[in-house]
């Protein structure tokens, strides 16, 4: 039996529990503020039988921990499979692989006649249409991963500025020192355009999942699905799609990866230096 | 609700009928406060039933409880965010409903400018994005239903509304409006299967959409995340999406759903009652 219909079962029992003894035992025996309390005890334990529909994990953590900060799991969320072309995910004893294919779709609506946008509605609609199990459709907006970029910029300056320190200590051509200064202006008019405006893409892609009672069979299963899916967007799209692995995968998922690190930094320092001027 | 829920409410409103009934056992003085109990008990059972996704957060709120989901993963104390710590950096994650409004499926006739409304879709969805510079993804969610099944469902639901017409026609006291009212219906489930003869596909979505915030503290994060959210709302508010911020118990659903969905129809459903 499911635990979440034990948990129901276990809190209603404590409820029928309390309620009996609030109703059904004597005044002599039990007086009536007691009564009074068990019947609260009873409405309180009905309540959470009723909650232990969609919060029976919750409420078994809530009662275990005590504390105001329940944790529910210490682990990742998540892992790679050893392709690197899978998440595997546990829920109770099942495994779930999940993977990722992005759609090159690099068309524009505004763009086309009438007749092709018709069209290419019609398709957006068979697009979801094709898969019996669910499949999650994703168009995702995310920051251009300038870190590189901004870094190779930063050591450019800094080199820039050492050079411009030693000549200055050894009392170098005047001309030369300009010149550096001049460059190392030039770098920071960059960088600071670069940290002024964000730019985004856009990318398309098809999530799907399977589960197995042990990673493989739950990968094998996945990947069996993921084919069928490609070989359904491809029909209906004229795209190929590609299986994110890696990285790639991982840029999907986590939320740091839609905002890069060093271009978020750029932006925060940007928005300090403006509020503090 | 759906049956599973039905089920559960059938039994935990037995203790509340229970002690309505037997309230008296409780002494004088005590089976009024009894009663109170009882309906307040009764009142927070409907509650949870129709919108739990208000009450429990309510709840968790006042009682200060906030969930770590997974490493590095933790629930806000608002139930409404995903926080993501990396190396002093906070990345909250908010979500949105954005279904189509229910309304669209209770047409009772087949729209005739469809045509129109699919070529303007790509460039109505173009234009609404074209403001916004902050990342964001926009889901959805997919399961093709059985053709049969579902044209089989909506025949029996007709079958049964011309059964309780003709019962009303015959009977002498039913009203025009309540006659009217079942015609509606009646046309609201021919239009439906007038679209599937037509060769459209019955599948359940979900769409939501999912933004993510940054900031140099938790709260700069969440602050930002709320007008992203607010940013977001208008944006997508022309394309006739039924907005929603999402909270409570299915900010952790579809947290999982970017590592873990379901995969199979039954299990997906289960998921979502009324924020879905």
């Amino acid at each position: 039996m499911e635990t979440k219909v034990l948990m129901f079962l276990g809190l209603l029992l404590l409820s029928f529990i309390f309620l009996v003894a609030a109703v059904a035992s004597p005044i002599s025996i039990i007086p009536s503020p007691a009564k009074l309390l068990f019947l609260l005890f009873s409405m309180v334990f009905d309540l959470l039988a009723f909650a232990s529909r969609y919060y029976s994990q919750y409420i078994f953590e809530i009662l275990k921990q005590h504390r105001r900060e329940v944790v529910l799991s210490e682990e990742n969320a998540y892992k790679l499979s050893e392709t690197g072309e899978a998440v595997i995910a546990r829920k109770g004893e099942a495994y779930i692989a999940t993977i990722y294919m992005s759609i090159p779709l690099y068309v524009s609506g505004s763009e086309m006649p009438a007749e092709e946008r018709l069209e290419f509605g019609k398709q957006m609609g068979r697009l979801i249409s094709i898969n019996k199990e669910p499949v999650r459709y994703t168009t995702q907006m995310r920051v251009l991963n300038k870190d590189s970029y901004i870094e190779e910029i930063h050591d450019l300056i800094t080199s820039s500025e050492n050079e411009v320190v030693k000549l200055l200590g050894s009392k170098g051509p005047e001309g030369e020192i300009a010149r550096l200064k001049g460059r190392i202006e030039m770098w920071s008019n960059i960088l600071n355009s670069i940290g002024a405006t964000q730019s985004l893409e856009l990318v398309t892609y098809a999530t799907v999942s399977a589960s197995g009672a042990n990673e493989l069979e739950a990968t094998s299963a996945v990947q069996q699905k993921a084919r069928d899916l490609m070989s359904g967007i491809s029909a209906t799209l004229g795209v190929i799609p590609l299986l994110a692995v890696g990285n790639e995968l991982i840029r999907l998922i986590e939320p740091e990866h839609s905002v890069p690190f060093t271009t978020v930094t750029e932006q925060i320092t940007k928005r300090i230096e403006e509020e503090v001027i | 609700m759906d049956e599973q829920g039905i089920i559960y409410i059938v039994f935990v409103m037995m203790p509340v009928l229970i002690t309505l009934v037997s309230s008296g056992s409780l002494g004088a003085g005590y089976s009024t406060l009894a009663l109170v109990v009882a309906l307040l008990a009764a009142v927070a059972l409907v509650g949870l039933a129709f919108a739990d996704f208000i009450v429990v957060p309510a709840v968790l709120r006042v009682l200060g409880i906030h969930f770590k989901l997974a490493k590095d993963y933790s629930i806000t104390k608002s139930q409404d965010a995903i926080i993501k710590n990396i190396n002093g950096i906070y990345y909250a994650t908010g979500f949105l409903t954005a279904n189509v409004f229910a309304y669209v499926f209770k047409a009772e006739m087949m729209e005739e400018d469809m045509d129109q409304k699919i070529a303007d879709a790509s460039g109505s969805w173009e234009r609404s994005l074209m403001g916004l510079d902050f990342p964001f993804k926009f889901h959805v969610l997919s399961a093709n239903r059985d053709v049969q099944k579902a044209r089989d469902t909506l025949e029996g639901k007709r079958s049964y509304i011309e059964f309780q017409m003709n019962r009303m026609i015959q009977d002498q006291k039913t009203s025009d409006t309540e006659l009217g009212e079942m015609r509606r219906k009646l046309n609201i489930l021919q239009a439906q299967m007038d679209r599937i003869s037509e060769g459209e596909k019955p599948i359940s979505t979900v769409m939501y959409a999912e933004t993510v915030a940054v900031g140099v503290t938790e709260k700069a994060a969440l602050d930002n995340l709320n007008g992203q959210i607010e940013r977001l709302q208008v944006a997508l508010s022309s394309l006739d999406l039924q907005l929603m911020r999402v909270v409570g118990r299915e900010v952790n659903t579809l947290f999982e759903f970017n590592f873990m969905l379901p995969d199979n129809y039954a299990s997906a459903s289960s998921y979502f009652d009324m924020q879905g």
